[in-house]
């Protein structure tokens, strides 16, 4: 399968991989994510939200 | 919160507590731990129990009169033989298999010490002493050691042991010696006199002190027959002298001395229902063989209080003992970071607010309500988890505001009733409440309607704040039509009206329709409308616990329809959706569903929307009650979705505007409520399981297509997302012509910091 190429709609640029900061009750973490390199919005995809996201959530939960 | 507020909900949890039989015990013994290990055969390791808390166990085992065999549960409680405690205990100490433990021998401490009389309390006391390191003296007018016991037949056994007691120390015996006055014992720090039923107190038993055995001579402590103790009491007492001994040489005053024992007056029994009854063993010789022993030993139920967690599927899973439980809750409550040193969240978010703990406690330990008051404790410091109620918080203050209702009765009467049916039971099913108000009109004609919440949810999120002024908003609405009789259609509702708003007279719809049904002011739809199938099991609701009524009514209106009912009690346990713990645990959620569904092969029939529509998620066959005397065909129908249950509550208030007011109800629109969206199923299953509705997916499309935000691929698909009060919503979608194709929808609670880059 063709690999897909995510543009920012709003800027029209290909997306690069940069520093992303979370936030979580309180604590904060980041973790490099394709990014606009232009207004900056973050491409967070599903695998990593239904994947290590909610592991690294629950973990925080139950501090 | 004040750990007290929460170390008070398990003030009177029996749990943990020493068993009967070892409150009863003078030396305390663990008799449990001395039970299970000759139960398993392990006499060498049975004995070693006994010497950790007995001086001389061949000695005690034969002279005690075994007060633990009288506070034996499977006496007191189950009426059987107690277990043949000191028959055990004789058996293990005269094993072959009770062998001394070798110590190291340390260097003895400066202090001498000197004890008066060599009978068994003497020389308990001069054992304990001599472990503790002083130099231990032991003086006696006879010319051996035993005194009262030197008679006794057993004595050789008993000399024996006081041998292999004394092997390993360096207590020095000086027999034949009488001392005449303590004060002749000038050249020891302290004293201890034993000196027996008829021996001399020095004039100091005047003024004795029972606790610690002292006397008026700070240096001089007394205990034994002369002290009117047993002898088996004596012997017990040393242990508690000798550390007052030991506390008053390095400090000087004996109050330091440790208390080990602090619920002596303990003897509550442990309830022990379906426990299997047992046959006492009688031993062929005098004493027991090894395995007579360990038949007779494993009868010991080892009594210890767990009936919550026996029949709760959360205390059982998290495996916290109710005591712990409140521990942790304060401790959660005292750190004021993030981090908190306790991980019991996920188990108070987990919690389905059921009552079930409560019930079974016949000491009133409400484990429940210490959950309760831990999310409320979690949500006042600001550390919660927002996601896991924020769907709910949202959904009733849809319910009491766009949804909401109070309205008289519309024949323009003084309003003498009102119905209340609760947040969700239109949502299921509009014909739930309009049928219902429509039966209920036809019964009283003064009935008033008001929809909305009970609150329940903000209760459950542990929103203390918006739960109080909902409940005081509620009072106002109630006062303003009258103060009428709220007829109620959900048992969590009745539960909470209780709780809270104690002054409103409250009766079940289902009563109602029962007793007009029996007045035949009501009817019954034609047999061949009623849905299918016949036969059921009652689901009473947990809220419905100890509402006999409310059951009896349920049972009767499923009989005059021509239901048959199967042999089944709920026994008042949760089907999994109370405390709404759905996003706090998933996982948890499904297992005490799939529990419930379990528990029978008959479908059920209930009077909760929410039991039912846990149950048909779930994959079993279930009727609402109402669905049966209303002849309502919902065989087959999946549960609504988020979104239609929404609107169905809106329905319902138009419906009932319209009917019975004449009055327009103009829905709320949205711009994007006209958005065109096609939602595959197993999308529209993600959603349902996440609690994002339909409305909140076709929002997030239009706020971004709006903006033309988000990302778009090679392929035409659009990736993008709305950041909620408690989530982050991320919708990829295709659009086709008018139409936007929805492929994936997902979420998360973590904030994504954009403004930095």
């Amino acid at each position: 399968m063709e690999k897909e190429i995510w543009k920012c709609r709003k800027c029209g640029t290909e997306l690069t991989e940069q520093n992303v900061v979370f936030d979580y009750l309180s604590l904060n973490f980041s973790e490099k994510l394709p990014r606009c390199p232009k207004c900056g919005r973050v491409f967070l995809p599903k695998d990593l939200a239904t994947g290590k996201m909610v592991q690294v959530e629950e973990q925080l939960e139950e501090k | 919160m004040k750990r007290e507020e929460a170390f008070a909900f398990t003030q009177n949890c029996i749990n943990g507590e020493p068993a009967t039989c070892i409150a009863a015990c003078p030396f305390h013994m663990d008799i449990k731990a001395f039970l299970k290990k000759a139960g398993k055969g392990r006499i060498g390791t049975a004995a070693q129990e006994m010497n950790k808390s007995l001086p001389f166990p061949v000695l005690i085992s034969a002279l005690c009169d075994a007060p633990c065999q009288k506070a034996c549960q499977r006496s007191t409680v189950l009426e059987e033989e107690p277990i043949a405690i000191r028959l055990l205990e004789q058996t293990c100490a005269n094993s072959k298999e009770n062998k001394e433990r070798k110590t190291y021998r340390l260097e003895a401490l400066p202090q001498k010490i000197a004890v008066v009389g060599a009978g068994p309390v003497g020389l308990s006391f001069a054992l304990h002493m001599s472990r503790k390191r002083f130099s231990v003296t032991v003086f006696d007018k006879e010319d051996r050691w035993g005194g009262s016991v030197c008679a006794h037949p057993d004595f050789p056994a008993f000399d024996m042991e006081f041998q292999k007691k004394f092997a390993d120390t360096d207590v020095v015996f000086r027999f034949g010696e009488e001392i005449a006055d303590p004060e002749s014992l000038s050249e020891y720090e302290a004293i201890f006199l034993a000196t027996g039923k008829s021996g001399s107190d020095f004039g100091l038993l005047d003024g004795w002190g029972r606790q610690f055995g002292t006397t008026k001579t700070p240096n001089v402590f007394l205990s034994g027959e002369m002290a009117g103790l047993s002898l088996i009491e004596g012997m017990a007492h040393t242990l508690e002298v000798a550390k007052a001994m030991e506390s008053w040489i390095q400090t000087g005053d004996v109050s330091h001395a440790a208390v080990t024992w602090e619920k002596t007056e303990c003897s509550r029994d442990v309830p022990h229902p379906d426990e299997p009854k047992t046959e006492h063993v009688t031993p062929a010789g005098k004493l027991y063989t090894k395995e007579e022993a360990a038949k007779e030993a494993s009868r010991c139920m080892q009594c210890d209080c767990e009936e919550c967690m026996k029949g709760c599927e959360l205390l059982t899973k998290y495996k916290k003992k109710p005591p712990r439980i409140a521990i942790d809750v304060a401790q959660d409550g005292m750190v004021r970071n993030s981090v908190s040193s306790a991980c019991i969240t996920r188990q108070t978010w987990s919690c389905n607010q059921c009552g079930y703990c409560a019930n079974v406690c016949d000491e009133n330990v409400d484990i429940g309500g210490l959950f309760e008051l831990s999310r409320k404790d979690r949500v006042e410091s600001g550390l919660y988890p927002p996601a896991f109620h924020g769907y709910w918080m949202r959904e009733m203050n849809e319910a009491v505001s766009e949804s909401g209702l109070l309205k008289p009765a519309p024949n323009g009467g003084d309003t003498q009733y009102l119905f209340f049916p609760g947040c969700r039971l239109g949502g299921v099913n509009p014909d739930y409440t309009l049928r219902s108000y429509d039966a209920l009109l036809s019964l009283h004609q003064e009935t008033g309607i008001w929809l909305g919440c009970c609150g329940i949810p903000a209760l459950w999120a542990g929103e203390g704040a918006a739960f109080e002024a909902h409940i005081e908003t509620m009072k106002q609405e109630w006062e303003q039509v009258g103060k009428p009789v709220v007829i109620y259609a959900c048992a969590s509702c009745r539960r909470t009206f209780a709780r809270f708003l104690p002054e409103i007279p409250l009766v079940s719809l289902y009563e109602l329709l029962d007793q007009g049904m029996q007045e035949k002011k009501l009817s019954l739809p034609d047999a061949d409308t009623v849905s299918e199938p016949k036969a059921f099991a009652v689901f009473d609701p947990c809220a419905a616990t100890g509402m006999d009524e409310l059951k009896a009514a349920v049972r009767s209106l499923a009989g005059k329809a021509g239901t048959e009912l199967a042999d089944y009690d709920s026994k008042g346990k949760c089907c999994g959706y109370g405390g709404h713990i759905q996003l706090a645990n998933p996982a948890f959620f499904d297992e005490i569903a799939d529990a419930r569904c379990k528990e029978t092969p008959a479908p059920f029939l209930t009077y909760c929307v929410n039991c039912m529509e846990v149950f048909v998620a779930h994959g079993k066959e279930t009727r609402h009650i109402l669905d049966v005397i209303f002849g309502l065909d919902v065989s087959g129908k999946a549960p609504g979705t988020l979104e239609e249950k929404k609107e169905n509550n809106r329905m319902v208030k138009k419906e009932i505007l319209e009917t019975y007011w004449k009055e327009p109800f103009e829905e709320k629109k949205d711009p994007w409520d006209i958005m065109k969206v096609e939602v595959p199923d197993e999308v529209m299953s993600d959603m349902e399981r996440l609690l994002i509705p339909l409305g909140d997916v076709k929002k997030t499309i239009w706020i971004n297509e709006d903006a033309c935000e988000g990302f778009e691929n090679q392929f035409g698909e659009i990736l993008c997302r709305m950041v909620t009060d408690y989530i982050t919503c991320w919708v990829k979608y295709r659009k086709n012509e008018d139409v936007y194709q929805v492929l994936e929808v997902y979420a998360h609670r973590m904030f994504i910091r954009e403004e930095e880059h």
